[in-house]
């Protein structure tokens, strides 16, 4: 009973109020977000999709495209992996500091995108840390593909972990604890009954992590050096277009990351609906009303 | 104040909850509702509060209607089953809560305020909380809170909705105990929602057995017990033995069977399977031709007949309760 | 048997630390290494830097464009959400789940997207910024800018954070403060506000943290004049274009500092409440 509001008539607003708070939050949320991504729309396809296409066509489009999705390939699998030792590690174990830990995980969100930048550049800039080692031996960082990465990675790190922290915790410790009494192996515990329980989330983490890693413009920026045809990742060439005052191509450009938004918004309604259906399958045993 | 309930229907989502309820509350009524978990009567007692409206029939309060009109203006205190305290307000506050939410014509002076919370304070003799939140209270003196909160604006009618639901065995004592006596010191009409059957008869002057959305029974609580209308409320109201005899079904309770060592006309026999004390009363467990009969007699009866677990007796009714 | 057990409870332990071990061991490299090499950086300045830095008007006219809209926007976005988080919370009505989907969209939506679909919008020739120009308000390459663009990218912030509370706030609270005569008005006010209060700061903050560090979609509507338009983040990408790197981590500190301050601040009002 509790959780859904009351049904009492004492405790609604009268219908003129509803009616007006409703009709506000669609103007608000019609005014501010759908608005300007229609715009955006509009501007590219206005004239017809095979002048979007011819928008997209140039060598200096392509090579971004290419750029961001090889960026992406890396950064991607890597913080995967990682997000989900980190998750799997922190929820399975209990240790001093393990807070922190948690708090700390947040700070890539935290730091301004540009921070983040710079971070990077003072140990591997000329100036930097290791910038006389790395000039030494003729390797480049900072303007490279190596910076880009290493940014995309730095703020991409935290999604999946994220994602599965709160999911790892809720699922029952008590089914893992019966495996092992049984005497599962690891191996076989993690992949029976942890994964099952953590498999969309993980793959809406996922989602949400290749759409920043793609979508990334304030850190990147920073480290790239805007070498068009060599450094520019798609949205640093949304913002050399615009620059340029072509606003029908940067639009273009931009629509085609805007698909990014629009596949994390579907994932998260998707993955939302399935968890739902498995944990109503898991609970339907034990209760058959809600 | 009066309430009448004219043929109350309630639906929820497809499901009947209350199916024509007709009912009178007297004034300075100490009124339980009793039934089973879901039997509607948390429904009517919402319905009765105004926090619900019937989808037909109508409550009337003092002859007037109750729909429309707020719960203040018909001067209804409703207790929740969770007591509800504001949580962030400290128990002063939440005692004021009522007197400051008075539209400013008819709103008490801060110094009035402070004399009506004191003196409610001093009624649940909790005077020394005033200052802290209801999370630092125990159930006990929450529900005492809760109570003096309702009280602060002079409510004709007291609802409360599973009122000792939530607290340990002592204190729910403790408690029937002190709201009976607040009922006998203030004289309102109270309503209070149970599926306690002990706690119904124990703290009411009248119970109104409710089971499947329809009054069962209304009656006080030696009506319900020694003359219950149907199988369902004399289950309700407590152990009852079915004891099929000459042909007949009787409904008996544990002290309303009598053993014999010897058999009579009236008698069946029984074995004695277990033996335990029940408090002032004996315990004996027994099976009658396959039915387990449970008998109960004071220990002094005990001592006198000669039973034993394996022992056959004789089971005699002393009275004939049947139901068509 | 036991042993078995034992065997699999110390095998998976040992699971757990090796996952452990790696995991905070990337985490390190990549995170708590780079950002000890700013403090690090920042501790070697002589204090003559800070001075310089953060004594240029162009600074602080950063400082307080930043720091100032971050706020209005935030309080905007708070102002607002709270009442889009009641309707989603409370009210059924046709296309409400697409509502309630479209809001993520600022989240979702790659900050240079945003920036590119809010000049498109807010441009002198655009859909809203044409007729606004017309009455005299120039949104695009203004402080108006940058308050619509930090106003986007902070909508989901405080409407997410409210609308799980208002949820999971007992009914019986409100209908209580009914049965004892209170208004609905007097009810939002003393009963409902207050229980939502923790969540509304926190909303709040987490947008406010936000405004400040945003930088790609605001620099594509802001005009970035250096004193007047120019954020705080992009005043660090300029000391960066001319080398001055001293410059850009004496910023970067500043701006970390005032923002955990802020943020201590508001957590320590959020605990007062709750407490």
């Amino acid at each position: 009973m509790n959780g859904n509001p009351s049904s009492s008539p004492l405790v609604m607003e009268p219908p003129w109020v509803r009616r007006a708070l409703i009709a506000f939050a669609c103007l608000h949320i019609g005014l501010l977000i759908v608005l300007p991504f229609a715009s955006v729309l509009w501007q590219a396809f206005s004239h017809g999709l095979s002048t979007f296409s011819q928008l997209l066509a140039t060598r200096d489009t392509r090579s971004a495209i290419a750029l961001t999705l090889s960026i992406a390939a890396i950064a991607v699998p890597v913080n995967s992996l990682f997000g989900l030792l980190l998750a799997w590690g922190l929820t399975h174990l209990r240790f001093p500091g393990r807070r922190f830990l948690l708090t700390l995980l947040d700070l890539p969100f935290s730091i301004s995108p540009v921070v983040a930048g710079l971070l990077f550049i003072l140990i591997f800039g000329n100036n930097g840390y290791l910038g006389p080692f790395l000039r030494s031996h003729h390797l480049k960082v900072i303007f490279a593909f190596p910076g880009l990465l290493l940014v995309t990675l730095f703020v991409t790190m935290p999604f999946v972990a994220k994602e599965l922290i709160p999911l790892m915790d809720d699922a029952d410790h008590d089914e893992e604890e019966a495996a092992r009494l049984l005497g599962g192996s690891w191996w076989r515990i993690f992949w029976k009954i942890t994964f099952p329980n953590i498999k969309w989330g993980l793959l809406y983490g996922i989602v949400l992590c290749t759409a920043r890693a793609m979508g990334e413009f304030g850190a990147v920026a920073v480290v790239s050096g805007s070498i068009r045809g060599r450094t520019n990742t798609l949205p640093l060439h949304i913002e050399a277009l615009f620059q340029d005052g072509d606003l029908p191509a940067a639009s273009a450009a931009a629509s085609l990351l805007a698909l990014l938004g629009i596949i994390s918004l579907v994932s998260r309604g998707i993955a939302a609906r399935l968890r739902k259906r498995s944990e109503a399958l898991r609970l339907s045993a034990p209760s058959s009303t809600p | 104040m009066s309430i009448i309930i004219n043929n109350v229907h309630k639906s929820y989502s497809g499901s009947h909850v209350l199916k024509g309820i007709n009912l009178t509350v007297n004034t300075g009524e100490l009124l339980a509702l009793l039934g089973p978990s879901g039997c509607g009567k948390t429904t009517l007692l919402r319905i009765i509060a105004g926090l619900e409206p019937p989808d037909e029939g109508e409550v009337l309060c003092n002859g007037l209607p109750a729909a429309g009109s707020s719960p203040q203006e018909s001067r209804i205190g409703f207790v929740f089953q969770h007591y509800a305290l504001f949580r962030h307000m400290s128990v002063f506050e939440n005692i004021a809560f009522g007197l400051r939410a008075k539209p400013r014509a008819q709103r008490p002076s801060e110094a009035q305020i402070r004399e009506k919370v004191e003196k409610l304070l001093e009624l649940i003799q909790l005077e020394w909380i005033a200052k802290r939140l209801p999370s630092e209270l125990s159930g006990g003196q929450r529900q005492r809170v809760a109570l003096a909160r309702v009280l602060a604006v002079d409510p004709s009618v007291l609802l409360l909705d599973e009122p000792f639901g939530a607290l340990d065995a002592k204190v729910r004592q403790e408690l029937r105990h002190w709201l009976r006596e607040r009922h006998a010191d203030l004289g309102v009409t109270t309503i209070f929602v149970t599926h306690d059957q002990e706690e119904a008869m124990e703290v009411s002057d009248r119970i109104v057995l409710i089971h499947d959305g329809k009054i069962e029974q209304t009656g006080s609580p030696d009506d319900l017990y020694n003359h219950p209308v149907n199988p369902f409320v004399c289950d309700f109201l407590g152990l009852v033995n079915m004891l099929p005899l000459h042909g007949k079904t009787l409904y008996l309770r544990p002290h309303e069977i009598a053993l014999e060592s010897a058999p009579l006309p009236e008698t069946c026999p029984a074995t004695i399977t277990a033996i335990r004390t029940a408090g002032p009363m004996v315990q004996l467990e027994l099976r009658a031709d396959g039915h387990p009969v449970t008998v109960a007699m004071t220990h002094e009866q005990f001592a006198k007949g000669d039973f034993a677990i394996g022992k056959t007796a004789h089971l005699r009714p002393l009275l004939e309760r049947e139901f068509g | 048997m036991s042993r078995s057990l034992a065997n699999s409870n110390a095998s998976s332990q040992s699971a757990h630390r090796l996952a452990m071990g790696l995991g905070l061991t990337y985490m390190s490299l990549l995170v708590l290494m780079p950002i000890a090499g700013l403090l690090l950086r920042s501790i070697q300045l002589p204090p003559g830097e800070y001075l310089r830095v953060l004594q240029a008007p162009e600074t602080m006219a950063a400082f307080r464009l930043s720091f100032g809209h971050a706020f209005l926007a935030a309080l905007f976005n708070t102002v607002t959400g709270v009442p889009v988080a009641w309707v989603l919370a409370r009210y059924a009505f046709p296309g409400k789940r697409l509502l309630d989907v479209w809001i993520d969209l600022p989240f979702a939506l790659p900050t240079a997207v945003a920036g590119i679909a809010l000049c498109t919008l807010y441009g002198p020739h655009g859909f809203l910024g044409a007729p606004l120009a017309k009455l005299g308000l120039k949104v695009a390459y203004t402080h108006w800018g940058v308050f619509i663009a930090m106003s986007f990218v902070s909508i989901p912030f405080v409407i997410r954070t409210v609308q799980p509370a208002l949820l999971n706030l007992d009914p019986s609270q409100e209908e209580a403060a009914a049965c004892l005569g209170a208004s609905r008005l007097y009810c939002l006010r003393r009963v409902i506000l207050p229980e939502l209060l923790p969540s509304i700061l926190t909303g709040f903050s987490m947008a406010f943290a936000r405004d400040i560090g945003e930088y790609g979609s605001i620099i594509f509507i802001a005009g970035n004049i250096p004193g007047e338009t120019e954020i705080l983040p992009l005043r660090i990408v300029h000391a960066l274009e001319c080398y001055d790197y001293a410059g850009a981590t004496v910023l970067a500190i500043a701006m970390m500092v005032a923002s955990f301050l802020l943020l201590l601040l508001i957590n320590l009002l959020q605990k007062r409440q709750t407490s």
